[in-house]
């Protein structure tokens, strides 16, 4: 068995716009290679509309690419038909940053958590009520609630509903999309040990998508940056705080408040200017338009991700 | 030294409520807090706690079904509490500026930036040209760190990045030269590079523009980062004042201690996986406040009495004030 567990390679994903024949399209993802081994949790990290949601979704097959591949267990996804990618989808599956938006608010918790298992094995009736009470014991929730209605429950809860779903079916590998980014720290951190708890007793493989530093620290093994549709820097989670090479990286860790008064004392490096727009992206690297150490290669050639001894970066001049 | 000559704003025993179909909530529950000249004052706590409500309270800006019911608000000695409508108006388009967490919400989204910020401009001061105006919008976007001023003013609020959007609020809230800005959250939907650069942003401004702030933040690191000060709402109440530097290194209100500790930190150092603490259990429901102390049913330090009698808030320390029986007779544990 291999170690790794899903595989990007070359992904692409354009949304046009302007109708039909036009040539402009938004560069969602733009060239990934990325590996998520069996087991691990890596972090997605990079702000908002640089394409970590979309990433998220190729992987799973929600979205389906533009260009390129995706393996799981070896496999690739595309070429598989009928009952085996029916399989295959029920060992990926996806907890939302809000899952009320996908809970029906019409349905309750009972047929909401019940309805993976009447798909795709045909439950119902006491043997469905029973694997919907184990599912709730499992994320910590009392399973007299299965009679209630979503907008009966507070956002900790309903996030525990939202990860009992992804869970129900056993999953192999689960991407998380800023499944806290939206709890209180006292919520938060609840939410977090779950994941953790599940993890290990299910040996779950997650792809966590935050764009909160201090969450990615505590939950992740590896860490991807994206910037504008694209990886900049991958390694261990301590690595690229502790030395970031890219230079965004580097600001965008440097930007990341701590709660340490103390950090007044040392000058922030501050990153300057604009998101520069996904639909015409800047030539070279993408982010010499914005990077105080480019140089003219930079807005050159494009700076492919290097890797060496378990990290990579993508940039003509990183940081030592 | 006696608050009154010392601070700008001073809010004493505040208390608004909403009065909903399933009765009054509570919202700021007996609220005292004071801002000194070119302080940088955080208030922090969860969602919920009436930190907005508060914000509002201060600019008598509470909408129905919400009420200001009790307690004083006065800046500079003047009370705002009892002013006719028409000098509230004069003082919140003058000496108390506002930002809020989305500023879509607050500018016109038919009127080009420029516009918008030239005629707050105008009403400040009377007589002031539309050219000037506009030349006086340029060099305030300027100084809120918009690059190629100019030719920002005019677009429309809808062709600006949220960043963008912020330091155009931030300017318009600048012009008028207000003695406090209260702004509520102001870089909660904004990326964290950007956060960092509108945060470096007021600390310049109090610098530069001698303005006291009111920052309202649920995020514990943007308050440690940039407050001078910082008071912790729990349920309605302030349940701890204290500089900032104390607060972070050492909380003295369970509730402070507990959210610092169960707070996932970019700095950690521990193994990835190392479970945080928790703080069991969740806000109580305002409308079915719990008797005794509203921490109390997650309080891992409650004592019998906790459950019974309501502390108030105590100095527990120079400069520090604490709601909680443990230190009820300036003990400290
Ligand atoms: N369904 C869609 N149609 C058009 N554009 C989209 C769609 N989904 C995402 N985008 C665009 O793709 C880019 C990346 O979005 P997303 O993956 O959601 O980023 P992130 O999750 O990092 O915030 C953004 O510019 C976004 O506006
Ligand atoms: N318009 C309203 N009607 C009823 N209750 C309200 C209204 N606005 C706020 N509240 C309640 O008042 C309390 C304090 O709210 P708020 O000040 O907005 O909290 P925060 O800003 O700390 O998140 C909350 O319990 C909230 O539900
Ligand atoms: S490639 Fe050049 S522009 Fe890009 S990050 Fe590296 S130094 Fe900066
Ligand atoms: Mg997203
Ligand atoms: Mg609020």
């Amino acid at each position: 068995m291999s170690d790794a567990l899903v595989e990007g390679i070359g992904l692409r994903k354009l949304f046009p716009i302007g109708g039909k024949g036009s040539a402009r399209a938004v560069r969602a993802v733009d060239g990934v290679d990325l590996t998520i081994r069996r087991g691990e949790t890596m972090a997605l990290v990079g702000e908002s509309g640089c394409g970590k949601s979309t990433l998220g979704r190729l992987l799973i097959r929600l979205a389906s690419p533009t260009e390129g591949r995706v393996l799981f267990d070896g496999e690739d996804l595309s070429l598989l038909k009928g009952s085996s990618a029916r399989a295959s989808k029920r060992n990926m599956q996806i907890v939302f940053q809000d899952p009320y938006a996908s809970l029906d608010p019409r349905m309750k918790i009972l047929d909401i958590l019940g309805e993976p298992f009447e798909t795709h094995e045909g439950t119902r009736g006491k043997e469905k009520a029973e694997r919907v009470s184990r599912i709730l014991e499992t994320v910590g929730l009392d399973p007299s609630c299965m009679q209630r209605y979503p907008h009966m429950f507070s956002g900790g809860q309903r996030q525990r509903i939202g990860i009992a779903r992804a869970l129900a079916l056993d999953p192999k590998f689960v991407v998380c999309d800023e499944p806290v980014s939206a709890l209180d720290v006292s919520i938060q951190a609840q939410i977090l040990n779950l994941l953790m708890d599940l993890r290990e007793r299910k040996g779950l493989t997650y792809l966590f998508i935050s764009h909160d530093l201090g969450v990615v620290r505590r939950i992740a093994d590896r860490v991807c940056v994206m910037f504008l549709g694209k990886i900049v820097e991958s390694g261990s989670v301590a690595e690229v705080y502790g030395s970031p090479r890219h230079p965004y990286s580097m600001f965008l860790v440097a930007a990341a408040p701590l709660p340490d008064p103390r950090a007044r004392f040392t000058p922030k490096k501050v990153l300057k200017g604009e998101m520069p727009s996904p639909t015409n992206p800047p030539s070279g690297c993408r982010f010499h338009t914005r990077c105080p150490y480019a140089r003219p290669l930079c807005a050159e050639a494009e700076p492919k991700l290097a890797s060496a001894e378990g990290r990579a970066v993508a940039c003509h001049f990183p940081l030592s | 030294m006696s608050d009154t000559d010392m601070d700008l704003l001073s809010v004493r025993d505040l208390r608004t409520s909403y009065f909903t179909r399933r009765g009054e909530l509570k919202a700021v529950d007996g609220a005292s807090l004071r801002v000194g000249r070119g302080e940088i004052v955080g208030v922090v706590g969860e969602s919920g706690c009436g930190k907005s409500a508060l914000a509002l309270s201060i600019l008598r800006l509470v909408a129905r079904p919400g009420r200001i019911v009790g307690g004083s608000v006065s800046l500079e000695g003047r009370e705002l509490l009892s002013l006719p409508d028409r000098e509230m108006r004069e003082v919140r388009g003058g000496s108390i500026a506002m930002v809020f967490q989305e500023p879509m919400t607050s500018l016109n989204p038919v009127k080009t930036v420029g516009w918008q910020i030239a005629e707050a401009a105008r009403a400040h001061e009377k007589g002031l040209g539309k050219r000037q105006a506009l030349q006086r919008s340029a060099e305030m976007l300027k100084a809120a760190g918009v690059a190629e001023a100019e030719r920002r003013l005019a677009s429309y609020p809808h062709q600006l990045s949220g960043g963008l959007r912020q330091r155009a609020m931030i300017a318009m809230a600048l012009i008028r030269r207000p003695r406090l800005l209260i702004a509520d959250e102001p870089t909660t939907a904004l990326d964290v590079t950007v956060e960092a650069q509108i945060l470096g942003l007021m600390k310049d401004l109090r610098s530069e523009f001698g303005a006291s702030i009111v920052l309202i933040s649920h995020n514990l690191g943007v308050v440690a980062e940039t407050c001078d000060r910082v008071y912790v709402m729990y349920a309605g109440e302030i349940v701890e004042e204290s500089d900032v530097f104390s607060l972070f290194e050492r909380p003295l209100h369970p509730y402070t201690a507990a959210l610092l500790k169960s707070l996932p930190r970019p700095d950690d150092r521990s193994p990835p996986g190392t479970r945080l603490h928790t703080i069991e259990g969740s806000v109580p429901d305002l409308l079915a406040r719990p008797a005794g102390c509203a921490f109390a049913p997650r309080c891992e330090k409650a004592v019998p009495e906790c459950a019974v009698a309501a502390p108030g808030l105590a100095q527990a320390e120079e400069g520090r004030r604490v709601r909680c029986h443990l230190y009820a007779q300036g003990g400290s544990r």
